[in-house]
């Protein structure tokens, strides 16, 4: 197994595929920065390229492609509060409030670092875990990933802000919003009013553009001012991110073993593994008043996981050959051209094996040559928070209309873009909690399909499984904790302040 | 000059002119078939040509369309930059292709059949296309469907006591699902349905956990993952398998209990869609020459040995290449469903819990209002030689004008609608009601092709197509030809592309 990782290390950092890697991983940082442009989309434009070349080249190029792109999307996140991908929404909650204080070096640099810790970690779960994964992974079925998509519900709680109330009818809005279309299971269409545009329902990229982007710049275009309200950005604020990377470093480790885990659960879906590790550092962290705020825990939790979540992907596609998202579906196709059999085969032929090998150990460099192309990007990206409204404000909205026609390619993406904008903007005006629209219309789909199995399974007898009962009880303890903190906080008594 | 020479310069100018108009006639002639000559060859010369894919990215639909998009481009004249877009449902997709694609050879759909024939077959209401109207190029077909199951559950397949084999699946529109529906039905097999799965890898997982016992796959590679790496047994197939000659087909299992008449015509029906695997269409009125080259690209490109070498490794052995003419042979006959048939297959779908056929689609009669009451709420006419009273929904019913929506008040006698209805409680509403214009042609130009008038005091060029039209004269369907200047005729249009194209023509 050492001589095959060994061989697979030595081939991909040969000249060649290493020109290739570089070359993919400028190209998935691109597309990542620009909202709309990489993902599955930029990934499907540059595969009939990549599937002309010599497997390892190609594999390099691939890799480098498709697992980088979270880091790009932090600067649109951070920067211009524009959710750059699926994996990146999290990110703005506390990124952009950051900015706004003038602390955006910090909070991209802390960004990049934990997303290198975290994807190495991604990678290394990969070297490490693929012979034992795949009875782990077989022993959670559907009730056990409702269970899963309830204890992310349960999260709502502590991403409401104060407001509770508002929050469960936030994310109980997100999860009618996650209606619209066909049902596929039925056939049936559901609040589609009869027009053949919402057949597909609405897209998650015009949910958290409308959410967060559209909303973000009619309040700075109101303000008439920019995105920093300070005067300068202070030096250091590269050197303090990193920093911040290694003073938080369990929640970097907690965070990426968050990101792998949602990565490995196919059916999960990837763009969770984000908001999964900012509700658990919101509940796990002390003093999280500061959350959503601009603390730079809020950007260093879903960062982390969001590259770590890579690795766990790919360790279902290459030992099951089941990809769990379509980058990994796209990956799976490439592979199959160059001769390799994702699934057990792979894991126990030698002559596959140091592809796979060779497939980490391109996952490791990329989060490595990701991250240092974005620091040196660090500077120049930061001076848009001086840029004048009048400047950033259009540029961003002609970004996100781009973005949101990317959905379906139709006109009516802007027509429905421009129609949840003002749902978002009333959201943000009346001061009720955001996120939990986003998060309910990501996990209503996955609510309501892995429920309908497990009954259609089961009956009722699957809330008496081992793993349901468990899931169970961590469910309850992310509920009562919060409040069991705060009922001791309130026991203590407050000491007096000294008299004059 | 002398008499002679005069005439001697008479013949020489007659002479030139001569050949200069011959040579003219011959230039022009040149300059007009010259570009048809060379068009066909150099149209895709610098042009995308899109390969839209029925499906999301990743899946079967998805897979067989980028294997053979990546060769393809090779074998087009021209070599075009090929693209391959996603458009996530079946039926979208085909709405798309028939409805709003322009018809220039640009863009190809590649669609499973159960999920686009299904719907057409049974008439859901979704469904806005004819696929017997598209330009073919080709399709795929891998192997037929086998049904495998967990070895352990077999004690359990025949014992209506022991708990039920669980048969997963992502619709019911497989030939997967009826083997198991009819197994159920005349084998006596203890089944429960387990659907919903997003896509065939899901259930694939779903066997590996556990979760399921019994799915169904026509590619060799899982087929053959499965019986080795998980003991999975073929119990049957859905037509003989040279890679699988044991397995018994579907109907040898059946042996004597294998239904007749309606009932194995509902098993026919319900497998039909599916004969159809993976084809490549191309929108109603693509030039044909464009389409024979496309034609020719597809099997080139599809015994290209590079292509040949890849799609054995990722399809597996066995797949086969179908030509235009197989392929529509096979959608025409897929897209037939007899209202017996129907029928049963509904009870059957019934019986086992499995979703309703969708509803099948109430076709809009044209009629003339006799009377619009209370403001458009109540319409009466003659349907059929019976007097009937429609009610007009401010909200559920849909009303347009001349294409364009319209309120209840718009309605009036005299108008000439295309109307359909159903039930409501003990009242009969309308669903949708697309009242065409009056007009009076101007001018009918190129045999009916192009109509010229004014509606709304604005001139108006409308195309009428040869297949997307519909055109009656006198109660009966007629060519374009029929239309003429100075016909007063109610008609609707609608935008494809950056043309008005007419969809109802009705004149007296």
């Amino acid at each position: 197994m050492f001589e095959a990782a060994l061989q697979g290390f030595v081939a991909i950092t040969a000249p060649v595929p290493l020109g290739f890697l570089v070359l993919g991983v400028c190209l998935g940082v691109w597309g990542g920065a620009l909202p709309g442009v990489g993902g599955p989309a930029q990934l499907a434009v540059l595969l009939p390229f990549a599937m002309l070349m010599e497997p390892i080249n190609g594999i390099a190029f691939l890799i480098g492609v498709t697992t980088v792109g979270n880091t790009g999307n932090t600067f649109t996140s951070v920067l211009m509060a524009v959710p750059g991908g699926s994996g990146s929404q999290a990110t703005v909650l506390d990124g952009y409030p950051m900015a706004q204080k003038g602390e955006a070096r910090r909070a991209l640099s802390a960004a990049f670092m934990v997303s290198m810790i975290g994807g190495i970690i991604g990678a290394l779960m990969l070297f490490g875990s693929l012979p034992i994964m795949r009875p782990l992974v077989r022993s959670f079925g559907s009730p056990e990933l409702f269970m899963f998509t309830i204890w992310g519900l349960s999260m709502i709680g502590t991403m409401s802000s104060g407001a509770p109330l508002k929050g469960l009818s936030a994310a109980i809005l997100g999860v009618i919003l996650s209606t619209v279309g066909q049902d596929v299971k039925s056939g049936v269409m559901r609040f589609d009013f009869d027009e053949p545009y919402l057949w597909e329902g609405v897209s998650i990229v015009l949910i958290s553009l409308s959410i967060f982007a559209i909303p973000e710049m009619i309040a700075l275009a109101a303000r008439k001012g920019r995105v920093a309200e300070v005067s300068d950005l202070g030096e250091g604020g590269i050197l303090e991110g990193i920093k911040d990377a290694f003073r938080h470093k369990w929640l970097v480790l907690r965070s990426a073993a968050v990101g792998t885990w949602v990565g490995v659960l196919p059916g999960l879906g990837s763009d969770v593994a984000d908001w999964f590790a900012y509700a658990s550092a919101k509940q796990t962290e002390k003093n999280t008043e500061n959350f959503g705020k601009g603390d730079v825990r809020g950007v260093i939790a879903p960062e982390s996981s969001n590259n770590a979540k890579e690795g766990g992907a790919l360790i279902t596609t290459l030992a099951f050959g089941i990809p769990g998202s379509t980058s990994m579906a796209l990956l799976l196709i490439a592979f199959m051209s160059f001769g390799l059999n994702p699934g057990p085969d792979m894991i126990s032929d030698p002559a596959q094996l140091y592809f796979v090998y060779a497939i980490i150990a391109a996952l490791a460099l990329s989060q490595i040559l990701a991250s240092g192309i974005c620091w040196a990007m660090i500077k120049p990206a930061a001076r848009i928070c001086f840029f004048p409204f009048y400047v950033l404000v259009p540029v961003i909205v002609a970004l996100t209309f781009l973005s949101a026609f990317s959905a379906h390619f139709s006109i009516l993406d802007i027509v429905a873009l421009l129609g949840l904008s003002l749902f978002g903007y009333f959201l943000k005006v009346a001061r009720w909690p955001r996120a939990p629209v986003v998060l309910g219309f990501v996990l209503g789909p996955k609510v309501e399909l892995y429920l309908w199995l497990s009954v259609a399974r089961y009956d009722m007898g699957w809330i008496w499984r081992p793993g349901v009962l468990a899931l169970g009880a961590l469910i309850a303890f992310t509920l009562l904790w919060p409040m069991w903190k705060a009922y001791r906080a309130a026991q203590v008594p407050k000491v007096p302040e000294a008299a004059e | 000059m002398s008499y002679h020479h005069h005439h001697e310069s008479v013949a020489i100018a007659k002479a030139v002119t001569r050949i200069a108009a011959a040579a003219a006639i011959l230039g022009g002639t040149s300059l007009v078939f010259a570009p048809q000559v060379f068009a066909a060859g150099d149209f895709y010369e610098g042009k995308t040509f899109t390969v839209m894919v029925a499906s999301r990215a990743g899946g079967g639909t998805d897979t067989t369309a980028r294997l053979v998009a990546r060769f393809w481009g090779d074998h087009i004249p021209g070599k075009p930059k090929i693209l391959v877009r996603n458009k996530g449902l079946q039926v979208i997709a085909a709405n798309e292709l028939h409805n709003k694609i322009r018809p220039n050879g640009l863009i190809v759909g590649v669609f499973a059949g159960g999920g686009s024939l299904g719907p057409v077959a049974r008439k859901s209401s979704s469904v806005r296309y004819d696929p017997t109207k598209w330009g073919y190029v080709g399709s795929i077909e891998r192997r037929p469907s086998v049904q495998l199951f967990r070895k352990s559950a077999l004690k359990r397949l025949m014992d209506p006591k022991a708990e039920p084999i669980a048969m997963g699946s992502v619709s019911t529109d497989r030939p997967q699902d009826a083997i198991a529906v009819f197994g159920a039905e005349y084998l006596g097999w203890n089944l429960k349905f387990v659907l919903g799965y997003p896509n065939s890898n899901a259930i694939y997982l779903a066997y590996g956990r556990g979760e399921i016992d019994m799915f169904g796959s026509g590619t060799a590679k899982i087929i053959n993952r499965f019986i080795k790496d998980e003991g999975a047994i073929p119990l049957s197939t859905e037509t003989p398998r040279r890679d699988l000659p044991k397995v018994p087909t579907f109907e040898r299992l059946l042996g004597d209990k294998k239904p007749t008449g309606v009932k194995w015509a509902a098993y026919a029906a319900w497998t039909g869609p599916s004969a159809v695997d993976k084809y490549f269409a191309l929108t109603p009125g693509t030039p044909k020459d464009r389409i024979a080259i496309l034609q020719k690209s597809f099997k080139a490109a599809t015994d290209d040995p590079r292509f040949v070498k890849q799609a054995t490794n990722i399809l597996g052995g066995g797949y086969s290449v179908l030509s235009a003419e197989e392929t529509l042979r096979l959608v025409k006959g897929a897209v037939v469903l007899s209202p017996d048939a129907l029928k049963e297959i509904s009870r059957l779908r019934k019986k086992y819990g499995l979703p309703k056929v969708s509803r099948k689609a109430v076709p809009q009669v044209a009629v003339t209002f006799d009377k619009v009451q209370r403001g458009g709420r109540i319409l009466r006419f003659t349907h059929k030689g019976k007097k009937m009273k429609l009610r007009v929904s401010g909200g559920r019913s849909e009303i347009t004008v001349a294409g364009k929506m319209a309120p209840r008040s718009a309605l009036k006698a005299g108008m000439t609608c295309l109307i359909n209805w159903a039930k409501r409680g003990d009242r009969v509403e309308a669903r949708k009601v697309d009242c065409l214009a009056k007009v009076t042609f101007d001018k009918v130009q190129r045999g009916g092709r192009i109509l010229r008038f004014s509606h709304d005091g604005k001139k108006m060029k409308l195309r009428v197509s040869g297949s997307r039209s519909e055109i009656t004269v006198g109660g009966k369907l007629a060519p374009r030809s029929a239309l003429k200047a100075g016909m007063t005729c109610s008609l609707n249009w609608a935008k494809r592309g950056d043309r008005v194209e007419a969809r109802k023509v009705i004149c007296p």
